[in-house]
Protein backbone atom coordinates (compact mmCIF):
# COMPACT_ATOMS: atom_id res chain seq x y z
CA UNK A 1 0.00 0.00 0.00
CA UNK A 2 1.32 3.44 -0.91
CA UNK A 3 1.39 5.65 2.12
CA UNK A 4 -0.39 8.96 1.71
CA UNK A 5 2.08 11.85 1.52
CA UNK A 6 1.47 14.49 4.12
CA UNK A 7 0.83 18.07 3.11
CA UNK A 8 2.61 21.05 4.63
CA UNK A 9 1.46 24.63 4.14
CA UNK A 10 4.30 27.19 4.01
CA UNK A 11 3.21 30.74 4.85
CA UNK A 12 5.81 33.45 4.20
CA UNK A 13 5.83 36.78 2.36
CA UNK A 14 9.36 36.35 1.03
CA UNK A 15 9.95 34.22 -2.03
CA UNK A 16 13.49 33.31 -0.89
CA UNK A 17 12.31 31.85 2.44
CA UNK A 18 9.61 29.88 0.70
CA UNK A 19 12.12 28.39 -1.71
CA UNK A 20 14.47 27.32 1.10
CA UNK A 21 11.65 25.46 2.86
CA UNK A 22 10.22 23.99 -0.35
CA UNK A 23 13.63 22.60 -1.36
CA UNK A 24 13.95 21.05 2.05
CA UNK A 25 10.47 19.51 2.16
CA UNK A 26 9.54 18.60 -1.42
CA UNK A 27 11.30 15.26 -1.28
CA UNK A 28 9.20 13.86 1.58
CA UNK A 29 6.06 15.98 1.62
CA UNK A 30 3.52 17.70 -0.59
CA UNK A 31 3.76 21.44 -0.09
CA UNK A 32 1.30 24.30 -0.48
CA UNK A 33 2.30 27.96 -0.37
CA UNK A 34 0.62 31.13 0.83
CA UNK A 35 2.23 34.58 0.48
CA UNK A 36 0.27 36.30 3.26
CA UNK A 37 -2.06 35.64 6.17
CA UNK A 38 -5.32 36.10 4.28
CA UNK A 39 -4.17 33.73 1.55
CA UNK A 40 -3.15 31.17 4.19
CA UNK A 41 -6.60 31.19 5.81
CA UNK A 42 -8.23 30.97 2.40
CA UNK A 43 -6.11 27.99 1.38
CA UNK A 44 -6.81 26.19 4.64
CA UNK A 45 -10.55 26.73 4.37
CA UNK A 46 -10.89 25.59 0.76
CA UNK A 47 -10.26 21.96 -0.04
CA UNK A 48 -7.55 19.86 1.59
CA UNK A 49 -6.52 20.64 5.12
CA UNK A 50 -2.73 20.66 5.48
CA UNK A 51 -1.23 18.28 8.04
CA UNK A 52 1.09 20.98 9.39
CA UNK A 53 1.60 24.72 8.89
CA UNK A 54 4.98 26.53 8.83
CA UNK A 55 4.07 30.10 9.67
CA UNK A 56 6.20 33.25 9.36
CA UNK A 57 5.41 35.92 11.93
CA UNK A 58 6.31 39.23 10.34
CA UNK A 59 4.06 39.66 7.34
CA UNK A 60 2.24 42.78 6.12
CA UNK A 61 -1.48 43.29 6.88
CA UNK A 62 -2.05 40.18 9.00
CA UNK A 63 0.90 38.88 11.00
CA UNK A 64 1.56 35.23 11.87
CA UNK A 65 0.21 35.59 15.42
CA UNK A 66 -3.14 36.77 14.05
CA UNK A 67 -3.25 33.90 11.53
CA UNK A 68 -2.47 31.38 14.30
CA UNK A 69 -5.18 32.86 16.54
CA UNK A 70 -7.76 32.56 13.75
CA UNK A 71 -6.72 28.98 12.96
CA UNK A 72 -7.10 27.98 16.60
CA UNK A 73 -10.54 29.61 16.86
CA UNK A 74 -11.92 27.55 13.99
CA UNK A 75 -13.05 24.05 14.91
CA UNK A 76 -12.03 22.69 11.49
CA UNK A 77 -8.46 23.96 11.65
CA UNK A 78 -7.84 23.90 15.40
CA UNK A 79 -5.99 20.58 15.38
CA UNK A 80 -3.50 21.41 12.61
CA UNK A 81 -0.09 21.82 14.26
CA UNK A 82 1.37 25.30 13.69
CA UNK A 83 5.16 25.81 13.74
CA UNK A 84 6.35 29.41 13.72
CA UNK A 85 9.39 30.06 11.53
CA UNK A 86 10.81 33.51 12.22
CA UNK A 87 13.82 35.74 12.61
CA UNK A 88 12.37 37.05 15.88
CA UNK A 89 14.34 35.20 18.52
CA UNK A 90 13.24 37.12 21.61
CA UNK A 91 11.93 34.91 24.44
CA UNK A 92 8.75 37.01 24.69
CA UNK A 93 8.06 36.55 20.97
CA UNK A 94 8.59 32.84 21.29
CA UNK A 95 6.34 32.60 24.35
CA UNK A 96 3.63 34.58 22.60
CA UNK A 97 3.74 31.99 19.80
CA UNK A 98 3.32 29.09 22.22
CA UNK A 99 0.56 30.84 24.15
CA UNK A 100 -1.41 31.17 20.91
CA UNK A 101 -1.35 27.40 20.51
CA UNK A 102 1.71 26.83 18.28
CA UNK A 103 3.49 23.51 18.82
CA UNK A 104 6.99 24.75 18.00
CA UNK A 105 9.09 27.78 17.17
CA UNK A 106 12.00 27.72 14.72
CA UNK A 107 14.42 30.62 14.38
CA UNK A 108 15.77 31.71 11.02
CA UNK A 109 18.24 30.91 9.63
CA UNK A 110 16.84 27.41 10.10
CA UNK A 111 18.93 24.26 10.41
CA UNK A 112 17.68 21.85 7.73
CA UNK A 113 18.14 18.56 9.65
CA UNK A 114 16.65 19.99 12.88
CA UNK A 115 13.70 21.44 10.96
CA UNK A 116 13.02 18.11 9.27
CA UNK A 117 13.32 16.22 12.55
CA UNK A 118 10.92 18.56 14.34
CA UNK A 119 8.38 18.42 11.52
CA UNK A 120 8.54 14.65 11.60
CA UNK A 121 7.96 14.60 15.35
CA UNK A 122 4.99 16.95 15.18
CA UNK A 123 3.39 15.00 12.36
CA UNK A 124 3.83 11.75 14.30
CA UNK A 125 2.23 13.35 17.37
CA UNK A 126 -0.67 14.65 15.31
CA UNK A 127 -1.25 11.24 13.73
CA UNK A 128 -1.22 9.46 17.03
CA UNK A 129 -3.67 12.00 18.44
CA UNK A 130 -5.99 11.48 15.50
CA UNK A 131 -5.75 7.73 15.89
CA UNK A 132 -6.63 8.06 19.57
CA UNK A 133 -9.65 10.19 18.77
CA UNK A 134 -10.83 7.65 16.25
CA UNK A 135 -10.36 4.76 18.71
CA UNK A 136 -12.21 6.72 21.34
CA UNK A 137 -15.16 7.16 19.00
CA UNK A 138 -15.18 3.43 18.24
CA UNK A 139 -15.02 2.69 21.96
CA UNK A 140 -17.96 4.98 22.70
CA UNK A 141 -20.04 3.42 19.96
CA UNK A 142 -19.11 -0.01 21.30
CA UNK A 143 -20.14 0.95 24.84
CA UNK A 144 -23.44 2.28 23.53
CA UNK A 145 -24.25 -0.98 21.79
CA UNK A 146 -23.13 -3.06 24.75
CA UNK A 147 -25.29 -1.01 27.12
CA UNK A 148 -28.27 -1.53 24.84
CA UNK A 149 -27.67 -5.28 24.57
CA UNK A 150 -27.49 -5.55 28.36
CA UNK A 151 -30.61 -3.45 28.96
CA UNK A 152 -32.93 -5.84 27.16
CA UNK A 153 -32.14 -8.95 29.22
CA UNK A 154 -32.11 -6.79 32.36
CA UNK A 155 -35.74 -5.91 31.58
CA UNK A 156 -36.77 -9.51 32.06
CA UNK A 157 -34.45 -10.16 35.04
CA UNK A 158 -35.58 -7.08 36.92
CA UNK A 159 -39.21 -7.32 35.84
CA UNK A 160 -39.68 -10.98 36.73
CA UNK A 161 -37.98 -10.76 40.11
CA UNK A 162 -39.89 -7.57 40.96
CA UNK A 163 -43.24 -9.16 40.08
CA UNK A 164 -42.44 -12.29 42.15
CA UNK A 165 -41.71 -10.06 45.14
CA UNK A 166 -44.68 -7.74 44.76
CA UNK A 167 -47.71 -9.68 43.51
CA UNK A 168 -49.08 -13.16 44.17
CA UNK A 169 -48.29 -15.49 41.29
CA UNK A 170 -49.21 -19.15 40.72
CA UNK A 171 -46.38 -21.58 41.51
CA UNK A 172 -46.20 -22.62 37.88
CA UNK A 173 -45.55 -19.03 36.80
CA UNK A 174 -42.91 -18.58 39.49
CA UNK A 175 -41.03 -21.66 38.28
CA UNK A 176 -41.19 -20.40 34.72
CA UNK A 177 -39.84 -17.02 35.81
CA UNK A 178 -36.97 -18.60 37.73
CA UNK A 179 -36.05 -20.66 34.67
CA UNK A 180 -36.11 -17.53 32.53
CA UNK A 181 -34.01 -15.59 35.02
CA UNK A 182 -31.47 -18.41 35.02
CA UNK A 183 -31.36 -18.62 31.24
CA UNK A 184 -31.14 -14.86 30.80
CA UNK A 185 -28.36 -14.43 33.35
CA UNK A 186 -26.35 -17.09 31.49
CA UNK A 187 -26.81 -15.16 28.24
CA UNK A 188 -25.69 -11.97 29.93
CA UNK A 189 -22.62 -13.74 31.27
CA UNK A 190 -21.82 -14.87 27.75
CA UNK A 191 -22.10 -11.29 26.51
CA UNK A 192 -19.92 -9.97 29.34
CA UNK A 193 -17.30 -12.66 28.65
CA UNK A 194 -17.33 -11.89 24.94
CA UNK A 195 -16.94 -8.17 25.69
CA UNK A 196 -13.94 -8.89 27.90
CA UNK A 197 -12.48 -11.07 25.16
CA UNK A 198 -12.90 -8.32 22.60
CA UNK A 199 -11.26 -5.80 24.92
CA UNK A 200 -8.30 -8.11 25.59
CA UNK A 201 -7.89 -8.80 21.88
CA UNK A 202 -8.23 -5.14 20.88
CA UNK A 203 -5.78 -3.96 23.52
CA UNK A 204 -3.03 -6.02 21.89
CA UNK A 205 -2.44 -7.95 25.13
CA UNK A 206 -3.62 -11.07 23.35
CA UNK A 207 -0.99 -13.72 23.94
CA UNK A 208 -1.38 -17.15 22.48
CA UNK A 209 -0.26 -20.11 24.56
CA UNK A 210 1.07 -22.31 21.82
CA UNK A 211 1.40 -26.01 22.53
CA UNK A 212 1.60 -29.16 20.46
CA UNK A 213 -2.00 -30.29 19.89
CA UNK A 214 -4.04 -32.20 17.40
CA UNK A 215 -6.77 -30.31 15.55
CA UNK A 216 -8.89 -33.42 14.91
CA UNK A 217 -8.70 -34.48 18.56
CA UNK A 218 -9.79 -31.03 19.72
CA UNK A 219 -12.55 -30.94 17.09
CA UNK A 220 -13.87 -34.35 18.21
CA UNK A 221 -14.02 -33.26 21.87
CA UNK A 222 -15.88 -30.06 21.09
CA UNK A 223 -18.30 -31.84 18.74
CA UNK A 224 -19.22 -34.24 21.52
CA UNK A 225 -20.02 -31.39 23.90
CA UNK A 226 -22.08 -29.51 21.35
CA UNK A 227 -23.91 -32.57 20.02
CA UNK A 228 -26.17 -32.36 23.08
CA UNK A 229 -27.31 -28.83 22.19
CA UNK A 230 -27.81 -30.00 18.59
CA UNK A 231 -29.80 -33.07 19.64
CA UNK A 232 -32.09 -30.96 21.83
CA UNK A 233 -32.97 -28.98 18.75
CA UNK A 234 -33.32 -32.02 16.48
CA UNK A 235 -30.24 -31.08 14.47
CA UNK A 236 -27.85 -33.90 13.51
CA UNK A 237 -24.16 -33.22 14.11
CA UNK A 238 -21.90 -35.33 11.89
CA UNK A 239 -18.11 -35.38 12.29
CA UNK A 240 -15.90 -36.26 9.38
CA UNK A 241 -12.40 -35.97 10.84
CA UNK A 242 -9.15 -36.96 9.11
CA UNK A 243 -6.02 -38.26 10.78
CA UNK A 244 -4.01 -35.08 11.11
CA UNK A 245 -0.40 -34.51 12.15
CA UNK A 246 0.09 -32.67 15.45
CA UNK A 247 0.56 -28.92 15.19
CA UNK A 248 1.13 -25.89 17.38
CA UNK A 249 -1.87 -23.89 18.52
CA UNK A 250 -3.50 -22.40 21.60
CA UNK A 251 -5.88 -25.16 22.62
CA UNK A 252 -8.30 -23.01 24.65
CA UNK A 253 -8.60 -20.44 21.89
CA UNK A 254 -9.08 -23.00 19.12
CA UNK A 255 -11.72 -24.73 21.27
CA UNK A 256 -13.43 -21.35 21.44
CA UNK A 257 -13.34 -21.12 17.63
CA UNK A 258 -14.78 -24.63 17.13
CA UNK A 259 -17.46 -24.01 19.80
CA UNK A 260 -18.46 -20.74 18.20
CA UNK A 261 -18.69 -22.14 14.69
CA UNK A 262 -20.62 -25.23 15.81
CA UNK A 263 -23.09 -23.41 18.07
CA UNK A 264 -23.64 -20.82 15.33
CA UNK A 265 -24.34 -23.58 12.81
CA UNK A 266 -26.85 -25.23 15.18
CA UNK A 267 -28.41 -21.89 16.07
CA UNK A 268 -29.14 -21.08 12.43
CA UNK A 269 -30.30 -24.62 11.48
CA UNK A 270 -33.85 -25.94 11.33
CA UNK A 271 -34.89 -29.15 13.04
CA UNK A 272 -34.22 -32.18 10.84
CA UNK A 273 -31.14 -30.72 9.13
CA UNK A 274 -27.50 -31.72 9.49
CA UNK A 275 -24.39 -29.85 10.61
CA UNK A 276 -21.12 -31.36 9.37
CA UNK A 277 -17.73 -30.86 11.00
CA UNK A 278 -14.72 -31.81 8.87
CA UNK A 279 -10.94 -31.64 9.19
CA UNK A 280 -8.39 -32.38 6.50
CA UNK A 281 -4.82 -31.72 5.44
CA UNK A 282 -4.24 -29.62 2.32
CA UNK A 283 -0.61 -29.00 1.34
CA UNK A 284 1.00 -27.12 4.22
CA UNK A 285 -2.34 -26.25 5.86
CA UNK A 286 -4.77 -27.92 8.21
CA UNK A 287 -8.37 -27.14 7.41
CA UNK A 288 -11.41 -27.25 9.68
CA UNK A 289 -14.84 -26.83 8.11
CA UNK A 290 -18.33 -26.41 9.57
CA UNK A 291 -21.21 -26.79 7.11
CA UNK A 292 -24.88 -26.27 7.83
CA UNK A 293 -28.08 -26.63 5.81
CA UNK A 294 -29.47 -23.41 7.24
CA UNK A 295 -30.79 -20.25 5.67
CA UNK A 296 -27.52 -19.07 4.15
CA UNK A 297 -26.13 -15.55 4.32
CA UNK A 298 -26.94 -12.93 1.64
CA UNK A 299 -23.82 -12.09 -0.40
CA UNK A 300 -23.86 -8.40 0.56
CA UNK A 301 -23.75 -9.26 4.27
CA UNK A 302 -20.78 -11.66 4.12
CA UNK A 303 -18.22 -8.85 4.36
CA UNK A 304 -19.63 -7.45 7.58
CA UNK A 305 -20.08 -10.90 9.14
CA UNK A 306 -16.83 -10.72 11.12
CA UNK A 307 -17.23 -7.16 12.44
CA UNK A 308 -18.05 -6.60 16.12
CA UNK A 309 -21.81 -6.37 16.79
CA UNK A 310 -22.54 -7.04 13.14
CA UNK A 311 -25.65 -9.17 13.28
CA UNK A 312 -26.97 -10.13 9.86
CA UNK A 313 -30.58 -10.22 8.68
CA UNK A 314 -30.47 -14.00 9.19
CA UNK A 315 -32.03 -14.92 12.54
CA UNK A 316 -31.59 -17.96 14.83
CA UNK A 317 -34.33 -20.49 14.12
CA UNK A 318 -35.54 -21.15 17.68
CA UNK A 319 -35.26 -17.71 19.26
CA UNK A 320 -31.66 -18.28 20.42
CA UNK A 321 -29.61 -15.25 21.30
CA UNK A 322 -26.53 -13.95 19.57
CA UNK A 323 -24.21 -11.28 20.91
CA UNK A 324 -22.91 -10.32 17.49
CA UNK A 325 -19.40 -10.71 18.87
CA UNK A 326 -18.66 -14.41 18.39
CA UNK A 327 -17.42 -14.31 14.81
CA UNK A 328 -15.35 -11.17 15.34
CA UNK A 329 -13.57 -12.99 18.19
CA UNK A 330 -13.16 -16.12 16.04
CA UNK A 331 -11.54 -14.09 13.28
CA UNK A 332 -9.10 -12.41 15.68
CA UNK A 333 -8.09 -15.77 17.15
CA UNK A 334 -7.48 -17.25 13.71
CA UNK A 335 -5.51 -14.20 12.63
CA UNK A 336 -3.39 -14.38 15.77
CA UNK A 337 -2.53 -17.94 14.67
CA UNK A 338 -1.62 -16.50 11.22
CA UNK A 339 -4.46 -18.54 9.74
CA UNK A 340 -7.43 -17.59 7.60
CA UNK A 341 -11.20 -17.99 7.76
CA UNK A 342 -13.59 -17.85 4.82
CA UNK A 343 -17.30 -18.34 4.26
CA UNK A 344 -19.04 -19.99 1.35
CA UNK A 345 -22.76 -19.45 1.52
CA UNK A 346 -25.84 -19.75 -0.61
CA UNK A 347 -29.16 -18.34 0.51
CA UNK A 348 -31.65 -21.15 1.06
CA UNK A 349 -28.99 -23.88 0.95
CA UNK A 350 -26.63 -23.21 3.83
CA UNK A 351 -23.17 -21.99 4.76
CA UNK A 352 -19.68 -23.41 5.17
CA UNK A 353 -17.07 -21.76 7.40
CA UNK A 354 -13.53 -22.85 6.51
CA UNK A 355 -10.62 -22.26 8.88
CA UNK A 356 -7.08 -22.83 7.62
CA UNK A 357 -4.16 -23.08 10.04
CA UNK A 358 -0.49 -23.57 9.35
CA UNK A 359 0.84 -27.07 9.86
CA UNK A 360 3.98 -26.35 11.85
CA UNK B 1 -59.33 15.85 30.46
CA UNK B 2 -59.18 12.83 28.22
CA UNK B 3 -61.53 9.90 28.41
CA UNK B 4 -59.97 7.16 30.54
CA UNK B 5 -57.46 4.87 28.88
CA UNK B 6 -58.73 1.31 28.42
CA UNK B 7 -57.57 -0.59 25.34
CA UNK B 8 -53.86 -0.94 24.63
CA UNK B 9 -52.35 -2.63 21.58
CA UNK B 10 -48.98 -3.88 22.75
CA UNK B 11 -46.22 -5.16 20.44
CA UNK B 12 -43.01 -6.80 21.67
CA UNK B 13 -41.02 -9.69 20.19
CA UNK B 14 -39.20 -10.87 23.31
CA UNK B 15 -41.28 -13.55 25.12
CA UNK B 16 -39.80 -12.84 28.58
CA UNK B 17 -40.47 -9.12 28.30
CA UNK B 18 -43.99 -9.88 27.03
CA UNK B 19 -44.64 -11.89 30.21
CA UNK B 20 -43.49 -9.05 32.44
CA UNK B 21 -45.36 -6.33 30.57
CA UNK B 22 -48.59 -8.32 30.29
CA UNK B 23 -48.66 -8.85 34.07
CA UNK B 24 -47.73 -5.22 34.63
CA UNK B 25 -50.48 -3.88 32.36
CA UNK B 26 -53.29 -6.43 32.79
CA UNK B 27 -52.89 -7.57 36.39
CA UNK B 28 -51.31 -4.51 38.00
CA UNK B 29 -52.76 -1.87 35.66
CA UNK B 30 -56.14 -3.48 34.86
CA UNK B 31 -56.00 -2.46 31.22
CA UNK B 32 -57.52 -4.31 28.30
CA UNK B 33 -54.53 -5.60 26.38
CA UNK B 34 -53.94 -7.11 22.96
CA UNK B 35 -50.48 -8.62 22.60
CA UNK B 36 -48.68 -8.86 19.23
CA UNK B 37 -45.29 -10.42 18.50
CA UNK B 38 -44.24 -8.11 15.68
CA UNK B 39 -45.06 -4.75 14.15
CA UNK B 40 -46.72 -6.53 11.27
CA UNK B 41 -49.08 -8.40 13.60
CA UNK B 42 -49.92 -5.11 15.28
CA UNK B 43 -50.84 -3.46 11.97
CA UNK B 44 -53.08 -6.44 11.15
CA UNK B 45 -54.74 -6.44 14.57
CA UNK B 46 -55.36 -2.69 14.91
CA UNK B 47 -58.57 -2.24 12.81
CA UNK B 48 -60.52 -4.93 14.67
CA UNK B 49 -59.16 -4.29 18.16
CA UNK B 50 -59.67 -0.51 17.94
CA UNK B 51 -57.10 0.43 20.59
CA UNK B 52 -57.03 3.73 22.48
CA UNK B 53 -53.23 3.60 22.57
CA UNK B 54 -50.34 1.81 20.90
CA UNK B 55 -47.49 0.63 23.12
CA UNK B 56 -44.67 -0.55 20.86
CA UNK B 57 -41.21 -1.96 21.30
CA UNK B 58 -38.88 -0.24 18.82
CA UNK B 59 -36.76 -3.09 17.48
CA UNK B 60 -38.78 -6.05 16.25
CA UNK B 61 -38.21 -8.47 13.37
CA UNK B 62 -40.23 -8.10 10.15
CA UNK B 63 -41.47 -4.62 11.00
CA UNK B 64 -40.16 -2.33 13.73
CA UNK B 65 -42.33 -0.29 16.09
CA UNK B 66 -41.94 3.12 14.39
CA UNK B 67 -42.83 1.68 10.96
CA UNK B 68 -45.85 -0.16 12.37
CA UNK B 69 -46.99 3.05 14.07
CA UNK B 70 -46.71 5.01 10.83
CA UNK B 71 -48.66 2.35 8.93
CA UNK B 72 -51.43 2.26 11.53
CA UNK B 73 -51.76 6.04 11.30
CA UNK B 74 -52.70 5.65 7.62
CA UNK B 75 -55.68 3.40 8.52
CA UNK B 76 -59.16 4.98 8.53
CA UNK B 77 -60.14 6.26 11.96
CA UNK B 78 -56.58 5.93 13.32
CA UNK B 79 -55.08 9.10 11.88
CA UNK B 80 -54.28 10.49 15.30
CA UNK B 81 -53.90 7.37 17.47
CA UNK B 82 -51.26 8.00 20.15
CA UNK B 83 -48.18 5.83 20.58
CA UNK B 84 -45.68 5.22 23.36
CA UNK B 85 -42.43 3.50 22.43
CA UNK B 86 -40.51 1.20 24.75
CA UNK B 87 -36.83 0.84 24.03
CA UNK B 88 -33.41 -0.01 25.35
CA UNK B 89 -31.97 2.64 23.03
CA UNK B 90 -32.12 5.50 25.45
CA UNK B 91 -29.53 7.94 24.13
CA UNK B 92 -31.01 11.45 23.92
CA UNK B 93 -30.84 11.57 20.10
CA UNK B 94 -32.78 8.29 19.90
CA UNK B 95 -35.50 9.56 22.20
CA UNK B 96 -35.71 12.85 20.28
CA UNK B 97 -36.12 10.87 17.04
CA UNK B 98 -39.13 8.93 18.37
CA UNK B 99 -40.75 12.06 19.77
CA UNK B 100 -40.33 13.72 16.40
CA UNK B 101 -42.22 10.79 14.85
CA UNK B 102 -45.13 11.78 17.08
CA UNK B 103 -44.66 9.55 20.13
CA UNK B 104 -46.40 10.71 23.34
CA UNK B 105 -43.36 9.53 25.21
CA UNK B 106 -40.63 6.91 25.34
CA UNK B 107 -40.43 4.42 28.20
CA UNK B 108 -36.87 3.17 28.68
CA UNK B 109 -36.04 -0.49 29.28
CA UNK B 110 -35.61 -1.87 31.84
CA UNK B 111 -38.94 -0.60 33.23
CA UNK B 112 -40.39 -1.24 36.68
CA UNK B 113 -43.41 -3.54 36.20
CA UNK B 114 -45.07 -2.13 39.31
CA UNK B 115 -44.95 1.41 37.83
CA UNK B 116 -45.42 0.70 34.13
CA UNK B 117 -49.22 1.08 34.13
CA UNK B 118 -48.99 4.38 36.01
CA UNK B 119 -46.29 5.65 33.65
CA UNK B 120 -48.50 4.80 30.66
CA UNK B 121 -51.52 6.45 32.31
CA UNK B 122 -49.50 9.60 33.06
CA UNK B 123 -48.46 9.84 29.40
CA UNK B 124 -52.07 9.42 28.35
CA UNK B 125 -53.33 12.10 30.73
CA UNK B 126 -50.81 14.74 29.77
CA UNK B 127 -51.83 14.61 26.07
Amino acid sequence: MVEKRETILIVDDERFNINVLKDLLDHDYDTMVARNGAQALKRVNSGTLPDLILLDIMMPEMDGYEVCKKLKEDENTRDIPVVFVTAMSDVDDEMKGFSLGAVDYLTKPISPPITLARIKTHLALKNSLEKQKELNQIKNKFLGIAAHDLRNPLTSLQGMSQLMLKIPLPEEKKTKFIESINKTSNQMLKLVNDLLDVSVIESGRFDLRLNVNNLSTVAAERAELISEIAENKGVKLVSNLSDLPDSQFDEDRICQVVDNLLTNAVKFSETGTTVTLTTREIDDKLELGVTDQGQGIPADEIDSLFGAFKKTSVKPTAGEKSTGLGLSIVKKIIEAHKGTIEVISEVGKGSTFLVKLNKQ
Amino acid sequence: MNRPLDRILYAEDEPDIQEVAVLALETVGEFNLKLCNTGKEAVAAAPEYKPDLLLFDVMMPEMDGPTAFQEIRTLPGMESIPVIFMTAKVQPEEIAKYKELGALDVIPKPFDPMNLAQAVRDCWNKQ
